[in-house]
Order: structure tokens, then C-alpha cells, then sequence
């Protein structure tokens, strides 16, 4: 059906005037609330309180899900909302990485608050329409769009019936059916999810910006936690935002001309040396592959192994000599140069319902290459490619897909689920055929993928109740925390790295604090309080970016060139600098490298005690699967036996001569749990919390955050 | 020779800096090199013999997720 027939079909359900609110210093201070449950569509003033406590982006996202949900909201409840905030530094163009949005909901997967960052246009075009943010509530009775035309200064709620569910597929309708012309497309940005999003839990959210070059709408994700099965649940579609065109100034900044002289300094950098560092603008995030092999990390048969001989056939080079195309401008945002956003151009799909068809692929991202193929025992960088179309169009979180489908098929593997129960599936590790079968039943919400589809956490309760499974086996090779799946680094080695993932909010994200290298290949924080210290700056530090719309990469991706001379290397002390510079140029407040950790104190020990709010976020609550802290099994132990027989030795002062493998894996394990507890006293501590991983009200009066709400919380655990 | 807060098991007398950098496998642009708190210039990993009392630093920076 042609676009322009299928709009005719949209009925409108609600109409919205309002005049566009232009920016000062990066804020509009409106949020808009569209509820397709009753078709109401009303703006909001933010206080001035909330802007000073929450800063915006995933501070405005926490601050305004906490007052739309209760302690028994679930995911699917009416009044279960998704928020997304931009930030104030977010749509400048001067600087790399400034134009990531954050979203946040009640996630599917952890049943408490998620956060996930996205690049793409659409924050950015939500601010240059007048909003700050955008908190999407109800549940419609039929599929639904949400038009917001920042132009007209127009927003509506329509029935959209014809339209694709399916990523690619319906940004392009979205995009082609709102652009007057071919040039108007680029004012354009849509949120869709996919069919899979409506079948399993770990649905993602694409947020599209239009490629002039390839002529395409490139999608980004928005992928953990399970927001786009929370967007399906709604019967939202997609949500489309309109823009006036982009300037340099339309955040209406306090000095531009601070802005313009900070992003011309990171230009020149990434210029002069990316090529000779990280490579990011040839191959982005999946420069991290060849390191990964090199230092027995990347995950292999579900995070048994740190390594495979056959990783060097999805190696860096191969990406990038054979597949992505080179010399585009692969930004994700205007004015980025870092311009990781690679792409696959003309590939032509094997299976499923687009067979035949030649697409664009977004990636890989190193953890799609790493939990697509590695950790699943492929190797085949056109599997991977394909399971990474598949996952983005269908609307899939390629971290939960790599390490749900990466134990369900050591399950099998162990005999612990067989063909009888995976539906004649042979769920052998490096099956690439299974592994593709099982994304399109996700799609379908047919067979053993509507299962796999459920993410770790519910396939260990189904095969320990329904399948007779040993459930303490399960809890040491299911890697999954709180309910979401962790992302692809093999950590066994590297106990900064287990606390990394451990003590997150959300759960296991690696967005938080990477500490791998730092602590294992570097040994530069050898005690728990220096990790612990690591465990709280790192954290802090990356919670800023995403209260202001800020990509990480260009933060540590590329270095100034007398980094190695300045105090704290492993911080970039000058590009924290310009972040300061940012904030100044944009705001026209002056502040500290301690005001930052600061603010993000404030909306970190918020979200920890929102976490505590709906029934997690305790000391129990950070508890790792042993599979990520060490050898669960013989053949793990027995393939890096000398490793493991010397730590024995050296650290835990055992003579491992004369033992069985089954025994010296239990004192491993006893000894690796230990230090593990041993750092959690630690960074509780230095992170102001209580034993039980409370915040303590003496913390929050500090930060300024003892808020009624957030101490009747905290008051029944301390 | 202690390497990173480690005793460095396989030292041989006479290896340099960039012996070591081939023996760990790093991208030299990304990586720092301190001998006895002593920041080490780039075009000296060559030149510079370790000794058995070094106590040397190879911090790298690589960025990951």
C-alpha cells in the first residue's frame, strides 16, 4: 500500500495546538504528556526545583516515572509510563557525541525503572519543537501514532492501521509520509519498535535519523530493559517529531563561542589521531573484537570461555575490509566526527520474511558481534549481520537475544532442555540456522522463541518447574541480574569489573563502569577501597553524561595528546575539562569536576532507592551468577587450568597438587565469593550506603535529596 | 622487575620497553609507560634497558564499553 493511502486511513483521535517554546540555555522547561489511554495531550511547566535536583535527560526521566507509577505498578500497568529527555547540552552540533536521549519505563524484564541511551534525532527535535521531554502514558484501544510537528507546532494521536510494525519498514513509511520532499526527510526522526517487541520482554526502541547520502532512515536503539515491548503494550506504533531545521544555535546558549572553540579542539584530536588509536570512524564500537580475543575476554558458549579459534573469522578487520562501507558520514548526530555509526550497505538477507531483499544494516555494535556470534559459537560475520537486521527491524535488544539464546542453548547442550521442548530446534552452540529460526518466532510470538523471547530470569524458572532442572545450576550459568541479561565481557578475571556490572541500577550494563582493563590488565586498583573508589567515580561520572544528552565515546574513545602527562590519565582530565566548558557555554554556570560527580549523585541515589521503592535495589539484589566470577564447571576450570592452579597458590594460598578439579573449584568459588562480599562492604560504603546497600538518610540530606517521598522509602530499611 | 604492582616472572636482563609492549600485545598509541614513577617518552621504549629493581608502570587506556 502507498504511504499516501495508508495516512488517509489514520483517523484522528486528538488535536494539540501550542506555540513552540523556543530554547534558553539548552531548556525549553516544558515537558509534554500525551496519554493514548483517554487521548489527552497536555504540557507540563518543570519546576525550578526539578531542573536544579535533576538536571534533565535520564534525571527528568526518573523524576517524572516516579510520580506516574506506584510501588504495584508492573510494566504492562495503565500507568506505566515512558519517558525520554534529551538533556541540556543535547542538539548542539559543534561538539561530537551531543545528541543522545534517554529513555526510561517500568522495564518488562526487571520489573523496576530502566534507562537506556539512544542516538538518532529525536531529542534533540523534540527540544527544537519546545519540549524538554516527552512522557507517554494509557494504553491506546487500537494501534496509534504520535505525530509531533514542532513546525506547525501541531500534535496529534492517530489511528494508524496499514502501517508496518516492523523497524526499517515503518521509519521509512513514517518519514517518506511526513516529509513534503526528499530535502524535508531530514527534519524527520520516528520512533518505532517491531513485531518481536509485541511477543517477548526485551523489545527495543529505534529512533531514526535520515541518511541523505544512502538515502535511508538509519535506526539507533534504544535497547535495554525492554522498551519497546512497553511501547507494543501501549499499541503505540511510532511516535513521529518534526523539526525546523538544525542550527548551531538553537539551544540558545549562554556562549557560543566557547561551544564552537571546545568542539574545534576534539575535531582537530579525532582527526589527527583516531586513525592510530581506537579506529572508531572505520569500524565504531566493534574495534573492541581483536582486543577482546587478545585478552581472553570476549564471551564464547554462553561467558564459559574468554576466547575460540575461530573468533579471528569475526574479527575487526574482516568488518571492516568486507562489509561496512567506508567514507560516509556515519554520525548519529550532526557534527559528530567520531562518526562510529557504521553501516553495512546492499546486504542481502538469507531467511525469514525479507529473504531476497537488499538492506542497510546499522552495526554491529561490538556487542551485537559478541553476543550474536561469540557467545552463541558463531563466527560467520553474515549470520551476525543478518541476526543484527533482525533484531533491530523486529525490535529486539541484541544483548538480551545474544545471552538468553547463549544459555538456552548451553541448556541444551547439557541436556537439560532437548528437541521435544525447544520444538525440534537443534540449540547446539554455533547453529546458526537455529539461532536465526528462533528470531523469526519472536517475530511470529510462535514457538521456542516466544520463550527465549522471556530472557533469562522466567526461562530458568520454566526449566527448573516445568523441565525438572537443578535451579542452583541454573542460578551459576544463567547470566542475568535483576533480570536483565548481562552484556558481553567476560569478567571472571577482573573483580572491579563483577562490581561493574553488580552494583548497577538497572542491572548488568556495561555503561556504567568499565573497569576490565583498569583492573585486570593494568592492575591499578589492586585494593577494595581503590576499587571501591573506582566503583563510584566511574559510575557517577557516566550517570552525567546521560543527564545531558552526552555520548560517551568521545569522552575516553579518542585521547589528547599530553594525556599521559596530566595526573589521572585513566580520566582525561582535558576532556573533562570541555565538558565544563560545555556546561558553562550552554547553561552559563560555572562548575567543578566534583559538581558533576555530584549531580549525578543526586539522580543515582534516586534511582537506587526507586529501585528499592519497587521490591529490588537491596544487597541481595546485587548478587552476581558465579558463571560471571569464575569456573562453574570442569572443562571451564580444566581450559585454563594453569591460571586458575596458580591464583590457588598465589592468592588463596592453597596447594592445588593432589586436588581434584571438583574441589578446587570449590575453594575458588568460596574464596571469589568472598572478595566479592569483601567489595561490596567497600563500595557501599564509599558510595554512602548502608550494609544492606540503603542509602542513608545522612547521604541524601548531603546531596539535598531527602525528599518526603524518598525518605518514607528508605525509612523502612535502614 | 615489577610490573603494574606485580612481580614480573618472565624479566630477562637487557629486555626494553618495547619488548614488553610486543610481550603483552598492546597498541602502543594507547598505552602510558612510567619506570620508577618517571613518565617514559614514546621514542625511548627502544632504548630503555629494565633493570631487575625497576618498578615499571604500562597503564592502557583502552576505553571499552
Amino acid at each position: 500500500m502507498e504511504n499516501k493511502e495508508m495516512r488517509n486511513k489514520h483517523k484522528i483521535l486528538m488535536e494539540y495546538k501550542y506555540e513552540p517554546k523556543s530554547l534558553k540555555h539548552g531548556y525549553t522547561d516544558k515537558m509534554l504528556y500525551v496519554n493514548v489511554g483517554d487521548n489527552r495531550i497536555e504540557e507540563k511547566d518543570i519546576p525550578e526545583e526539578v531542573k536544579e535536583k535533576f538536571i534533565g535527560g535520564k534525571g527528568y526521566g526518573m523524576r517524572y516515572l516516579w510520580d506516574a507509577v506506584n510501588p504495584d505498578t508492573k510494566w504492562d500497568s495503565e500507568e506505566n509510563e515512558i519517558v525520554m529527555s534529551a538533556g541540556p547540552i543535547a542538539g548542539i552540533t559543534q561538539y561530537p557525541g551531543t545528541g543522545k536521549t534517554l529513555v526510561c519505563s517500568i522495564s518488562p524484564m526487571t520489573d523496576i525503572p530502566i534507562d537506556s541511551n539512544v542516538g538518532g534525532y529525536v531529542g534533540p527535535y523534540l527540544k527544537f519543537s519546545g519540549w524538554d521531554g516527552l512522557e507517554i502514558q494509557g494504553k491506546a484501544k487500537e494501534d496509534v501514532i504520535i505525530v509531533i510537528d514542532g513546525i506547525e507546532g501541531k500534535i496529534t494521536i492517530e489511528t494508524a492501521p496499514e502501517e508496518s510494525v516492523d523497524g526499517h519498514l515503518l521509519g521509512e513509511q513514517l518519514t517518506e509520509m511526513y516529509a513534503k520532499d526528499e530535502h524535508e526527510k531530514r527534519q524527520i526522526s520516528v520512533i518505532t519498535a517491531g513485531t518481536a517487541a509485541e511477543h517477548t520482554r526485551m523489545g527495543i526502541l529505534n529512533f531514526s535519523f535520515y541518511d541523505i547520502r544512502r538515502k535511508v532512515a538509519r535506526l539507533k536503539q534504544a535497547g535495554r530493559g525492554g522498551l519497546g515491548t512497553v511501547l507494543r503494550n501501549k499499541k503505540v506504533k511510532g511516535v513521529v517529531v518534526k523539526s525546523k531545521p538544525v542550527k548551531g544555535d538553537l539551544n540558545n546558549p549562554f556562549d557560543q563561542s566557547i561551544i564552537n572553540k571546545t568542539g574545534i579542539k576534539l575535531h582537530k584530536e579525532i582527526a589527527n589521531h583516531d586513525h592510530e588509536q581506537n579506529n572508531m570512524h572505520k569500524i565504531g564500537t566493534a574495534a573492541l573484537i581483536d582486543t577482546m580475543i587478545e585478552f581472553d575476554l570476549l564471551p564464547v558458549h554462553n561467558f564459559q570461555y574468554g576466547t575460540h579459534k575461530d573468533a579471528v573469522k569475526m574479527g575487526n578487520k574482516v568488518f571492516i575490509n568486507k562489509y561496512l562501507t567506508q567514507g560516509m558520514v556515519d554520525g548519529c548526530w550532526y557534527g559528530c566526527s567520531l562518526a562510529c555509526a557504521k553501516a553495512v550497505d546492499d546486504f542481502e538477507l538469507k531467511t525469514g520474511p525479507y529473504k531476497g531483499h537488499k538492506v542497510v544494516i546499522d552495526g554491529p555494535e561490538y556487542e551485537n558481534a559478541a553476543g550474536l556470534g561469540a557467545n552463541c559459537g558463531i563466527f560467520n560475520p553474515e549470520t551476525i549481520l543478518e541476526l543484527n537486521f533482525y533484531c533491530d527491524t523486529y525490535g529486539i535488544d541484541t544483548i538480551s537475544y545474544g545471552t538468553s539464546t547463549a544459555f538456552a542453548m548451553e541448556c541444551f547442550e547439557r541436556g537439560i532442555i532437548n528437541k521435544e521442548i525447544t520444538g525440534g530446534l537443534e540449540l547446539k552452540f554455533g547453529n546458526e540456522e537455529a539461532s536465526l529460526e528462533l528470531i523469526h518466532q519472536m517475530s511470529k510470538g510462535e514457538g521456542f522463541g516466544k520463550v527465549v523471547g522471556q530472557g533469562i530470569h522466567r526461562m530458568k524458572k520454566i526449566f527448573a518447574e516445568e523441565h525438572g532442572a537443578d535451579p542452583d545450576f541454573l542460578f551459576d550459568i544463567g547470566t542475568e541480574q535483576k533480570g536483565l541479561e548481562y552484556a558481553e565481557y567476560v569478567c571472571k578475571e577482573s573483580l572491579a569489573q563483577q562490581g561493574g556490572f553488580g552494583f548497577t541500577n538497572k542491572g548488568p550494563q556495561h555503561d556504567e563502569a568499565w573497569l576490565i582493563v583498569m583492573d585486570m590488565v593494568n592492575n591499578q586498583i589492586p585494593t577494595f577501597e581503590d576499587k571501591a573508589e573506582a566503583l563510584h567515580y566511574y559510575p557517577m561520572f557516566r550517570t552525567w553524561f546521560g543527564l545531558l544528552g552526552l555520548c560517551k565515546l568521545p569522552w575516553n574513545d579518542i585521547v589528547p595528546e599530553g594525556n599521559a602527562k596530566t595526573d589521572e590519565p585513566a580520566k582525561i582530565p582535558e576532556h573533562v575539562q570541555n565538558y565544563l566548558d560545555l556546561y558553562y557555554g550552554i547553561t552559563g554556570k560555572t562548575i567543578t569536576p566534583e559538581d558533576m560527580v555530584r549531580q549525578s549523585e543526586k539522580v543515582y541515589n534516586f534511582q537506587r532507592v526507586f529501585n528499592i521503592r519497587m521490591g529490588k535495589g537491596l544487597r541481595a539484589n546485587d548478587k552476581s551468577p558465579y558463571r560471571m566470577m569464575g569456573p562453574v564447571t570442569k572443562e571451564e576450570y580444566e581450559s585454563r587450568q594453569e591460571r586458575y592452579d596458580s591464583q590457588l597458590k598465589e592468592k588463596v594460598g592453597v596447594d592445588p597438587e593432589g586436588k581434584s578439579t571438583e574441589e578446587k573449584i570449590k575453594i575458588l568459588r568460596e574464596y571469589r565469593y568472598d572478595q566479592y562480599e569483601q567489595l561490596t562492604d567497600a563500595v557501599y560504603k564509599r558510595r554512602g550506603w548502608s550494609n544492606n546497600g540503603v542509602p542513608t538518610k545522612e547521604k541524601l540530606q548531603d546531596l539535598g535529596m531527602d525528599l518526603p517521598e524518598v525518605l518514607e522509602v528508605i525509612e523502612k530499611h535502614l | 622487575m615489577i610490573l603494574n604492582n606485580e612481580k614480573f616472572k618472565n624479566f630477562e636482563e637487557g629486555i626494553t620497553i618495547e619488548d614488553l609492549i610486543q610481550y603483552k600485545n598492546f597498541n602502543r598509541n594507547l598505552i602510558i609507560v612510567k619506570i620508577n614513577g618517571k613518565l617514559i617518552n614514546k621514542n625511548d621504549y627502544n632504548k630503555r634497558k629494565l633493570k631487575q629493581d625497576d618498578k615499571v608502570e604500562i597503564h592502557y587506556l583502552l576505553a571499552g564499553g
